[in-house]
């Protein structure tokens, strides 16, 4: 699978501050990755970089194919582009805002009222199309910031906070977008956020970025496995019972045990083996199982684990 | 270079919206072009006694010959015309887009639209020209219109005073249609340099408004009869302002840095 987004040692100095520090990374084509990290990480730096606003000072990276350092206008050309302030021109409607930028991005004629009349639709804007854009809403803005990056129909998405300030049906309409984009189009999307069950969601993996430097990457499975070797699982009975839980700690297979009321969460090291027998030993003292499911350790535990970690 | 004209074309319609900016391109017009030729020459024509007197700046005989044969009020209009409106004429290609050439890409940063804008595929060159015909354009229709209706009122008054038609010469002429362009260009070539590195539309403003000293010094000049603007200046001054362009465009084109507008604070 080619890479859509491919950087080798990438750092940014501003002065004697390193904002990106020898930073590796390959996104492949049609892939959602997440790029995650606490405020000052280097993730806007990146993205500008890899956007051609930002110069390296070392390093390389190509995006779409094209070196950002050499084919800058090619990169420019390839990316779309929705930052972290939306930046609209407020004295001027949505409709002007999009036809402008897809003018610059060299769409014309009748393909860019296709894609113009086409975005506002898709974005729930064409009812308001020819107000100016200084009497939007903030959830309205963040649309047209959406429509804007995806204007030229660009084969690489650099998205920071996508869905911020959207009310829920919006933010699905975003996310299903997204989705549709990477799949079925097999337009790349390197997703910058905050919202850690948004990139859980979206993302096919995603790489934490801390201090300038990517410390972990990965799927949020892949993590998750190489963070906890130990799974942990949740056994419901139809009515609490201290006997089931003794049998339970009897087995020996519980590497960890806590009972509150009727639910049973316990640890072991390979489910494989020791679920069967669990199961067995609950029936065996008389508990009447409802369910049994593994307690799914969230992005958002992995983030904060490897955060903490990573100092 | 398509896209420095979509630039600009964005950019006057924005212009056109926004009541401050036009209220900016406005006042030259009313000032200079009718305020100033109708109070210095008309009113003193219609109010002021047939043989009065007045004392001219001496000197002024061996500037203009002729003018000690004038009767006053041929004199009155005469001096008022040349000595004090044309000069003043010349300070609006060099005046009017200072807020517009400003506000170029320092409005952009505090507007937060810079980011969107570079990351385009608009060359260095393109977002240069594009900011340098947004100010160019309006500039030079509020120059040409100013200039309309001052030599309209001072034909009234040279009608009056002389019964026949004194401006403008062929210097003024020669200075509206090759010197006010290459002075509007240096302004704005001055202003979009400052506002690519100031961080804000007041502050750019306010530096930028150093380049209608040259004029100022004229003015003075002038006035002070240590020259009269004759054909020969007027060549000069427009050769020296081509050059002074070409360096200003080098030097701005050369020295653009995305990077600067995107992170100057």
């Amino acid at each position: 699978m080619p890479l859509a987004v491919h950087a080798e040692g990438l750092t940014k100095l501003f002065g004697s501050s390193v904002a990106v520090d020898h930073l590796n990374l390959g996104v492949e084509e049609g892939e959602i990755f997440g790029f995650l990290g606490p405020n000052g990480a280097g993730k806007t730096t990146t993205v500008r970089i890899l956007s051609c606003l930002l110069m390296p000072t070392s390093g390389s990276a190509t995006v779409a194919g094209y070196d950002v350092l050499r084919q800058p206008q090619e990169v420019r050309r390839n990316v779309g582009l929705l930052p972290e302030v939306q930046g609209h021109y407020e004295r001027m409607t949505a409709y002007e805002n999009l036809e402008y930028y897809g003018q610059l991005y060299g769409v014309s004629g009748a393909e860019l009222s296709k894609r113009v009349n086409g975005l506002l639709e898709t974005m729930g804007l064409w009812e308001r199309r020819g107000e100016k854009v200084g009497v939007y809403s903030k959830g309205m803005r963040q649309k047209l910031a959406v429509a804007r990056a995806l204007i030229h129909d660009p084969p690489v998405l650099f998205l920071d906070e996508p869905t911020s300030a959207l009310d829920p049906e919006a933010q699905k309409r975003i996310h299903d977008d997204v989705i549709a984009l990477s799949k079925e189009r097999k337009r790349t999307i390197l997703l910058c956020t905050h919202n850690l069950a948004e990139a859980e969601k979206l993302c096919d993996r995603v790489a934490i970025i801390n201090r300038g430097r990517i410390v972990a990457v990965g799927g949020a499975e892949t993590l998750r496995n190489e963070l906890w070797s130990r799974r942990t699982f949740e056994l419901l009975l139809a009515r609490p019972d201290e006997g089931v839980a003794r049998a339970l700690e009897a087995t020996g297979l519980c590497e960890r045990l806590e009972a509150k009321g009727s639910s049973l969460v316990f640890t072991v090291s390979d489910p494989e083996r020791d679920n069967p027998l669990i199961v067995d030993a609950v029936i065996s003292a008389g508990g009447r199982i409802v369910s049994l499911a593994e307690v799914k350790r969230s992005l958002e535990d992995i983030y904060l684990r490897i955060i903490g970690e990573s100092g | 270079m398509n896209r420095a004209w979509i630039i600009a074309r964005k950019e006057i319609k924005e212009i056109l919206r926004s009541k401050y900016i036009l209220s900016s391109l406005v006042i030259p017009i009313v000032l200079i072009g009718i305020l100033v030729p109708f109070i210095t020459t008309i009113i003193p024509l219609t109010t002021l006694p047939g043989p009065g007197s007045a004392n001219f700046p001496p000197g002024i005989e061996k500037l203009i010959p002729g003018f000690r044969e004038m009767t006053f009020q041929q004199k009155l209009t005469y001096f008022e015309t040349y000595f004090v409106l044309a000069p003043l004429l010349l300070m609006v290609p060099l005046m009017t887009p200072i807020y517009i050439a400003a506000d170029s890409f320092a409005g952009e940063r505090e507007r937060k639209t810079v980011e969107p804008l570079l990351a385009t595929p608009t060359s260095d060159l393109e977002l240069f020209f594009g900011k340098l015909l947004t100010s160019f354009i309006p500039s030079m229709a509020v120059c040409f219109v100013t200039f309309a209706s001052a030599t309209i009122i001072l034909a009234f008054a040279a009608l009056e005073a002389f019964k026949r038609i004194i401006f403008p010469n062929l210097a003024y002429v020669a200075m509206m249609v090759l010197t006010a362009p290459l002075a509007t260009v240096f302004s704005i070539g001055i202003m979009v340099v400052m506002s690519a590195r100031i961080a804000n539309v007041r502050d750019a403003s306010q530096i930028g408004g150093i380049v209608i000293l040259p004029v100022i010094l004229l003015l003075f000049g002038q006035l002070f009869n240590l020259f009269f603007i004759n054909e020969i200046i007027v060549l000069a001054a427009t050769l020296l302002l081509g050059l002074v362009d070409a360096l200003v465009i080098r030097v701005a084109t050369s020295r653009f840095d995305r990077e600067t507008l995107l992170t100057k604070l």
